[in-house]
């Protein structure tokens, strides 16, 4: 019986202990972060005698923190924000007293060691301090640093966002070369710019095959339009004429044809060349013009420029059921449409009182805002592989530059293609050439 | 072999008495979920307060202690909560009969229904009527009241030293936020219940609706602003949503003492910027109810579809 009572006893006094220590809970919902940017510090580089003692750490240092400005969901912080300067006393973990990150608020620090051409680089998640991102490269001189921090900084991208087309991918562009003008290459930060035709005449609106082995493009000659088509795997292109002689801004659809504006009618339309590049009918018929089609990664949506209500409108074909819708209706002078690869976003320029500027609709929200801003001409836009970048050709700063922005508007920067005019910018899914 | 069965019987019945007085005790309603998108005007303890003091109607009682009886609180709770009813002082302010079961959202109508048996209660010291206060609809005084006390609690936690003084000297800063405004609008704006600590709703926020009262959804919504504005990530690269549910600890000055991932979203640097958030926010405002101890939060990547 007494076992019993001291039973009874511990269950009522296990019972309002618990009652006296529990607390009450409340739940929340919080919906997106109300700051899209991280906060990223480039640790000084360490050589083997510590900071500095490394010229190709220092250097390859440069170039990550270079990379790193050109992505607008990260900050690049500084040692001056970090009270008590550098916090670390080597590479690893252990070596950073990461008290002092978190109090300057920053997400991410990079670690950057170098020996002889040995290069070790290392990204910490600041308050659970794990090791996001480990890279060791080997015999690395000093030509192949932009190389590698480019390598790095996509890796860094990968993990932080799933995506990294902004560094996996290569622009094709058009350059005024002797007069003319011949199609160029690099990558999206400018690196291995190279020339890839020399046909003569004026060659303009690149677009890539979506597996990166060709470029398409109109080579405009006193023969005419003609269509050419660089192929990667030969480092040539060839040129085709077609009746009617009009070859207008020839794009390729995802499974690897390539719809093009021919003149067969009279006027130009949109025709879908078959693998003899034979021309199918018309995709879009109508009496005005229509150019510059875009396709979305399925290729089922394809939007295009018209002039079939009177001014150049753009509009979406929707290719299972052949039914076009208008897009825009703002504006008198909307050209140049490229469909993001999920086929929501549509980017396209149009003629404003202060000049052509980059608009983007959505075409789910229905909605439509300005992204660049001049000064000069904003034109020929062009979305990257993940449909976050947006590169356009510019003439703010004088002559003709090509300018990487975002589908939000973010401050855009300009890419380095060297001397000379730069224009029509197309992004492909392609390392660049060596 | 009887006496041992009886006794055991005995002893069985006594353990379930405790329990059932215990859950009793307890009101089983440990965590709630706030709503947030419940109109502010939810809030449904306003009414038009007769009496010459109208300070006396907003002095609630701390929570913990005898609970004053909630509007649109169960009577069956309330009897439960307090075994043994303090006589009621002959000179204390008439309380508002709690007459309704029901926890719905209470209309216009309704609250004027109720000032009439104040009134008549309160026929010896008659109040003034002040026809400018009765223009003021209940509701814009309370939005404006509350969105002005969310802008100074924000502004006050940015530059809030995190001593012990400043936080004890913020500790009622909420309430004290609603009375001060209520008292400069003429002081005839009152919460039937109280809306002190532990007033409205009391420890367990039984206010209208059952998903806590309009204050402690207010004090929910001043959380969330303060948390979100220290959350930082990048919604690029993801269409699909992420979802992490964080627990964060505060003490009764409403420092932060803790904070972990309770439901993960699968993803380690998502979940790591939801910590970092509740980190560096450090201090949120004093929490209405004292026994509120624990926070769950629902960190979504993605805005809400408009």
């Amino acid at each position: 019986m007494k076992r019993k009572t001291w039973i009874l006893t511990c269950l009522l006094l296990l019972l309002f202990t618990a009652d006296a220590g529990a607390a009450d809970i409340m739940s929340f919902d919080i919906f997106g972060p109300a700051q899209n940017k991280v906060n990223i510090l480039v640790l000084p580089a360490r050589g083997p005698g510590g900071p500095g003692t490394s010229a190709i750490a220092t250097s390859f240092s440069n170039q990550v923190q270079n990379d790193i400005g050109y992505l607008p969901f990260m900050h690049l912080a500084y040692m001056n924000e970090i009270l008590g300067g550098d916090p670390s006393k080597g590479l690893k973990a252990d070596d950073i007293d990461f008290k002092p990150l978190q109090l300057g608020r920053i997400d991410f620090v990079v670690t950057i060691g170098g020996r002889g051409q040995e290069i070790e680089a290392r990204v910490y998640e600041t308050y659970s301090r794990k090791l996001l991102v480990g890279k060791a490269y080997s015999q690395v001189d000093e030509s192949g640093v932009p190389h590698v921090a480019d390598r790095f900084c996509a890796q860094l991208m990968r993990v932080l966002t799933g995506k990294s087309g902004f560094f996996d991918s290569t622009l094709a562009f058009s350059k005024r070369v002797n007069g003319g003008k011949e199609l160029f290459t690099a990558s999206a930060l400018g690196r291995g710019l190279t020339q890839i035709t020399r046909d003569g005449g004026f060659n303009v609106s690149p677009s890539w095959a979506k597996d990166g082995s060709r470029v398409a493009y109109t080579n405009i000659s006193d023969k005419g339009h003609r269509l050419g088509i660089w192929s990667r795997a030969q480092r040539n292109s060839q040129l085709r004429k077609f009746p009617g002689n009009v070859a207008i801004s020839p794009t390729f659809a995802p499974d690897g044809r390539i719809a093009v504006s021919l003149s067969l009618n009279g006027h130009a339309d949109i025709y879908m060349l078959d693998a003899n590049m034979h021309p199918g009918p018309a995709m879009a018929p109508s009496w005005g013009i229509s150019v510059s089609p875009s396709f979305d990664l399925s290729g089922r949506k394809m939007v295009f420029c018209s002039g079939r209500l009177g001014g150049p409108q753009i509009f979406l074909l929707n290719r299972d059921g052949g039914s076009v819708q208008r897009i825009t209706y703002e504006g008198t002078y909307n050209t140049r449409p490229s469909l993001s690869p999920d086929g929501r976003f549509v980017v396209f320029a149009r003629l404003t009182g202060d000049g052509q500027r980059i608009f983007i609709r959505d075409l789910v929200a229905n909605q439509e805002r300005q992204i660049t801003f001049g000064p000069g001409n904003d034109e020929d836009p062009s979305f990257d592989p993940d449909g976050y970048f947006v590169s356009f050709a510019s003439s703010r700063n004088g002559g003709t530059k090509i300018f990487v922005t975002t589908r939000y508007g973010d401050a855009a920067k300009q890419i380095p293609t060297g001397a000379g005019d730069a224009m029509a910018p197309a992004w492909g899914v392609a390392p660049a050439l060596d | 072999m009887e006496d041992s069965r009886r006794g055991t019987g005995f002893i069985l019945s006594l353990v379930l008495h405790a329990l059932l007085v215990t859950a009793g005790v307890l009101n089983f309603s440990f965590t709630r979920s706030v709503d947030m998108d419940k109109p502010m005007y939810s809030v449904d303890l306003v009414s038009l307060n007769p009496s010459e003091d109208p300070a006396e109607g907003e002095t609630g009682e701390a929570a913990g202690g005898p609970p004053t009886l909630a509007e649109g609180q169960p009577e069956e709770q309330a009897a439960a909560a307090t075994p043994v009813p303090p006589p009621p002082a002959p000179s204390a302010k008439p309380v508002p009969e709690p007459k309704r079961d029901d926890s719905k959202l209470i209309s216009e109508k309704k609250v004027e229904e109720k000032k009439k048996p104040e009134k008549k209660e309160e026929k010896t010291p008659p109040a003034p009527p002040q026809p400018a206060e009765k223009k003021l609809s209940k509701e814009d005084l309370l939005k404006q009241a509350l969105q002005d006390v969310q802008k100074d609690v924000k502004d006050k936690s940015k530059n809030a030293k995190p001593t012990a003084k400043a936080a004890d000297g913020g500790k009622d800063a909420v309430a004290g936020e609603l009375a001060a405004l209520r008292k400069s609008r003429g002081g005839n704006i009152f919460t039937a219940g109280g809306t002190g600590p532990g007033g409205a709703g009391g420890g367990k926020g039984t206010g209208a609706g059952g998903h806590g009262s309009g204050l402690m959804s207010s004090y929910g919504g001043i959380v969330t602003q303060i948390i979100k504005s220290h959350w930082r990530n990048s919604t690029f690269g993801r269409e699909s949503n992420l979802v992490a549910t964080l627990e964060i600890n505060i003490d009764p000055q409403g420092k932060i003492t803790g904070a972990h991932v309770v439901k993960s979203s699968g993803n380690q640097i998502f979940d790591a910027s939801t910590v970092r958030a509740a980190m560096e926010t450090q201090n949120l405002p004093p929490p209405v109810n004292k026994t509120l101890g624990t926070l769950h939060l629902n960190f979504n990547l993605q805005d809400m579809l408009k």
